[in-house]
Order: C-alpha cells, then sequence, then structure tokens
C-alpha cells in the first residue's frame, strides 16, 4: 500500500527495490531470527522493540540469531515495512511477490501468515553485508503520516459524467476514511457527489487510485488489491506519489482532494521517481 | 453505438482508457479485441499492461518513456488503418456443466424457471445451453469471464443480499450478464450449475481458460460425468476441448 516505504526499505539493504518485505498494518507479528542478518523497518511507526528495547526506524539495524522482534503498536501512520537482507524468499507469480488474498496466490502459499510459520530470505555473502551496516535514511527525506492529508488527483476518466457543482462538492469538501477500508478499496463517508445521470457504466478497466462513485454518491478510493474491471463512474484518479500518502491512513483519518492537470501529475511524478533514486544514505 | 472516432481519456498519471463506444454490443467489442491485437503487433515503447473491456482498453504506460500526446498519435494512427482481417481466428471452447446439482444450483436454477414464466428446469437448461456465447471480457476476479449470448428469456436479477462464498466452477446469471466464477468468491449472481473445468492457475500461460474474444459452448452432463471429470482435473489429466474456428 505505501511502496515508497517498502522501496526506500529495500534502497536500504541493497535489495531490489521490489524484493518481497511485509507488510504490517497496525500491529506486527512477533517473530525470532533463526540466524544473523540485516534488517531496515520504514512507513507508519508501530513502535517496533528488538529483545524488548525501542528499534530505531529507517535505518539498517543488525540482529542475531535468537533475537526477538515485537511492536508495541500503532503511534502514526498505520502499515510499517519490515524488509531483510536479500528480500525475502518467495516464488514469483504472474510477476509479482506479493500476495493477493482474493485469489489466494502470491507471497508465501497465496495466504496471510500465521503462528508458526518460518520465512526463509535470499542469502547475501557476509561481505556485502558488513558495509551496509550504519546506514540511515537522511532526516529530511522520511515521510510524516498525519490523520489529515491532500491527496492530489486528475480528474477523469468519467469526470463528464458530474455535473460542475458534483466536481465542486468533491474538490472542496473533507472525506472520512471509514472502516469499510482495505487493500482492495477505501470507502470514504462526507458529502454526496451526485451524477448527471446514472451511476452505472458499462464496466471498463480500474486503474490504481480511481476514485469511483457509486450510486450512493460516496467516493471509493480503489487500492492495490482492486478489481481489474467495474461497472461505476470514476470522477477521479489519484496521482501516483500520493497513493503511498492513502496507504498510511486509516479510519477516521480525514481527506481532501485537490486537482493537478496531467502536465502537472507527470512533473510531480518524475519528481518523485527522482527522489527515490537519489536517496543518498548517511 | 460505435463512436466514429475513439476517445482518448486520462485515467491518472500512468494510464489511458481508448473508448470505442458505451454499450454491449459485439462488433464495438470486435473493435477493442482488433485494436488489442494492433497495439501488441505495434509494440510501442512505454505500454505496460493492456486491460481490455467491453467497449474500452485501459492502457498502463510509462510517461517516463512515452508522453500521453504521442501515446494518442500512435494509437490514432493504429485505429486509423485498424484491420480487422487481422483479427486471430476465434477459438471455441467448449464447458460441460451439471445443472442443479446440489446447492444453491437446485434452488437457482427452480428460482430462474419460476421468475421467467417457464414451464419447467428443462426449459432454463435447454435455453442456456443452446447459446453461443462470447467472451466480451475477463475482469473482476483473475480469470473472471464476462459472457454475452445469453437468451434474455433466463434473465434474472441479483439476489437482494450477495451470498458469502459461492464455490469456483459456478456458471449463473446477473441480470443479462453470465459467466463462470474462477474462484471461491462472494456473489449476488444466480447459479443454476456448475463446471469442473479449472478456471484459474497462476502457473498456466496465460493464467486463465478463457480469454476475451472466445466463443463457448456448453455441454449438459450428468452428476456422475461431474464427479469423474473433476477428478480427472485435480489429476491434471483432463483436457479441454478447444477447437480453432476459421
Amino acid at each position: 500500500m505505501d511502496g515508497l516505504a517498502l522501496r526506500i526499505a529495500n534502497r536500504l539493504l541493497d535489495n531490489d527495490e521490489y524484493a518481497a518485505g511485509l507488510e504490517c498494518t497496525l500491529l506486527g507479528p512477533k517473530s525470532k531470527f533463526l540466524n544473523d542478518t540485516l534488517i531496515a523497518i520504514t512507513g507508519g511507526d508501530l513502535a517496533p522493540l528488538l529483545n524488548g528495547y525501542p528499534l530505531p526506524m529507517w535505518e539498517v539495524i543488525p540482529v542475531q540469531k535468537g533475537d526477538i522482534l515485537s511492536w508495541r503498536g500503532m503511534r502514526n501512520g498505520c502499515r510499517a515495512y519490515l524488509s531483510v537482507a536479500g528480500g525475502i524468499d518467495v516464488p514469483l507469480v504472474l510477476g509479482s511477490r506479493s500476495t493477493y488474498l482474493r485469489a489466494r496466490i502470491g507471497g508465501l502459499e497465496g495466504r496471510a501468515l500465521r503462528t508458526g510459520d518460518v520465512l526463509k530470505s535470499v542469502p547475501v555473502s557476509s561481505e556485502k553485508l558488513e558495509h551496509l551496516i550504519g546506514r540511515k535514511v537522511p532526516k529530511e527525506l522520511i515521510p510524516e503520516y498525519k490523520g489529515f492529508e491532500e491527496i492530489r488527483v486528475i480528474l477523469g476518466p468519467q469526470a463528464d459524467h458530474f455535473p460542475e457543482e458534483s466536481i465542486a462538492t468533491f474538490l472542496n469538501s473533507e472525506y472520512t476514511i471509514t472502516p469499510e477500508s482495505d487493500r482492495m478499496g477505501y470507502r470514504l463517508e462526507g458529502p454526496e457527489i451526485k451524477h448527471k445521470g446514472k451511476a452505472d457504466i458499462i464496466s471498463d478497466g480500474i486503474p490504481l487510485g480511481a476514485v469511483q462513485v457509486p450510486g450512493n454518491c460516496k467516493p471509493i478510493v480503489l487500492m492495490v488489491d482492486r478489481q481489474t474491471t467495474g461497472g461505476y463512474t470514476k470522477i477521479a484518479t489519484v496521482i501516483t506519489p500520493d497513493i503511498s500518502k492513502l496507504g498510511q491512513m486509516k479510519p477516521g483519518d480525514k481527506i481532501r482532494f485537490r486537482e493537478v492537470s496531467l502536465a502537472q501529475g507527470h512533473q510531480l511524478l518524475n519528481a518523485f521517481q527522482k527522489m527515490i533514486d537519489q536517496i543518498k544514505f548517511k | 453505438m460505435i463512436y466514429p472516432e475513439a476517445r482518448y481519456l486520462v485515467a491518472g498519471d500512468q494510464n489511458m482508457v481508448v473508448e470505442f463506444g458505451g454499450e454491449i454490443d459485439i462488433a464495438l467489442n470486435q473493435k477493442v479485441h482488433s485494436m488489442v491485437s494492433a497495439i501488441k503487433q505495434a509494440e510501442i515503447a512505454g505500454i505496460r499492461e493492456l486491460i481490455p473491456t467491453y467497449r474500452s482498453i485501459l492502457i498502463n504506460y510509462e510517461p517516463s518513456i512515452i508522453s500521453f500526446a504521442t501515446l494518442q498519435d500512435k494509437l490514432k494512427a493504429l485505429e486509423n488503418r485498424l484491420d480487422f482481417s487481422s483479427l486471430p481466428s476465434p477459438r471455441e471452447v467448449e464447458i460441460p456443466i451439471v445443472y442443479g446439482y446440489g446447492e444453491p444450483y437446485k434452488s437457482d436454477i427452480e428460482f430462474v424457471a419460476q421468475y421467467n414464466g417457464l414451464g419447467s428446469v428443462q426449459e432454463v437448461i435447454e435455453l442456456f445451453t443452446s447459446g453461443d456465447y462470447l467472451v466480451y471480457m475477463l475482469g473482476f476476479l483473475p480469470g473472471f469471464a464476462y459472457f454475452g449470448g445469453m437468451s434474455e428469456k433466463i434473465a434474472t436479477p441479483r439476489l437482494d443480499k450477495p451470498r458469502i462464498s459461492v464455490p469456483a466452477g459456478s456458471v449463473g446469471m446477473g441480470g443479462k450478464q453470465s459467466g463462470i466464477l474462477p474462484l471461491d468468491s462472494p456473489s449476488g449472481w444466480r447459479y443454476i450449475g456448475r463446471t469442473p473445468l479449472k478456471l484459474f492457475d497462476p502457473s498456466w500461460q496465460p493464467p486463465t481458460l478463457l480469454r476475451a474474444g472466445d466463443q463457448v459452448r456448453f455441454v449438459q452432463i450428468s452428476p456422475e460425468q461431474y464427479e469423474h471429470i473433476s477428478r480427472k482435473v485435480k489429476e491434471g489429466i483432463f483436457k479441454v476441448k478447444v477447437t480453432s474456428k476459421s
């Protein structure tokens, strides 16, 4: 959900940016390391502990065989990312190592982790690991997670199914993330966005970040585990850099949408990519 | 209606929708598939993924490689010389189905007969089995095929409250639409039968049994045949009948 945090955790460890890590939502799993290795934890602050002592985030941490990682619980943000040197060794399924629970594919046997599972990491030579120790993400690059965010969108593909007043309502109102929100999508509560005509269209493709407005006139932002096609009007699409921001938001948090043009969206995407590529660790 | 010219719609910073019309129609859907095949042949750098639907294509592109405007120009050029004869000849896939065998199939097929004022379940079976089905698109769940071609005489509205889990292989309808569930899933459709075939396996290339543009024919089987084929499918030794029509 927060691809930025996972990519940074992987970069800290010189892993492939898209190597598999653990996404821990609200609370992480208590786990024991069976070998000496390096880890990095980024994303939302779930107060990680190593052998009971608070563990810094956004830096490379050496762990030893027998160490216990636990979490005190959410302090800010919503999802923490745990990367291990080499990346977690799960097979590529349809080009991805992530778990898609709905189809029961990817990750570890296509399911959520449970007590007793053993995860392996891809082996890395110890010389390679040595020079990673001490790496930290510079403070100014560590994202801040707030309970309110401005989320930038590009209008379309079906903005023309809404009257001007509805577009204005959509862009000038505050929306709250409801408990009916998961990796598939976030249902929002707030002022109604009325259609010109029907809420339904002939089903078409759904991009990441699409904001669909079904018949009840309340927007739903479609996230990483979304269905590929759907039949509701899509008023706008969240820009890629802001998907990670949304990924750190939880029920009760509030957002406001702000319109950017396609050209601005492309500039922001380019700057976002450059920022990740140019991270120099201290 | 097919638009005289496709609409090229912005769908965020990395996606474009090419829309050819606004309804469910065979000629329109064929245009979608011709365009998909033309785009694939053109091997345009910067295109990452294509999702064809009833009446449009969602194109995921890499804006650092190709701009929206350049992509649109290239696609317009393809659209202008779209050649329907280049469409690969459709495959015909035979799908065995057992009707009303166990629940929810038995209650659902009885409801479909009753709702549509048909004399018997047998009439539902005959109407459903005799249809020529076209896979307009895949979507919703991995391997879920949206069919066109079901007789409107058996169209039946969705349940008011979706069932929490319907087994993979269930064949049914939601209104005029029909399809097969590839995975156990919540669903509000009416399911009149079940196929023993597997519709999705991530290790297949492509991972779905059915593809957009396929023609599908249902063949009625008995509960005994269902169990028999089911076992063969599990052992991986059942051969699905797929023919290429020319």
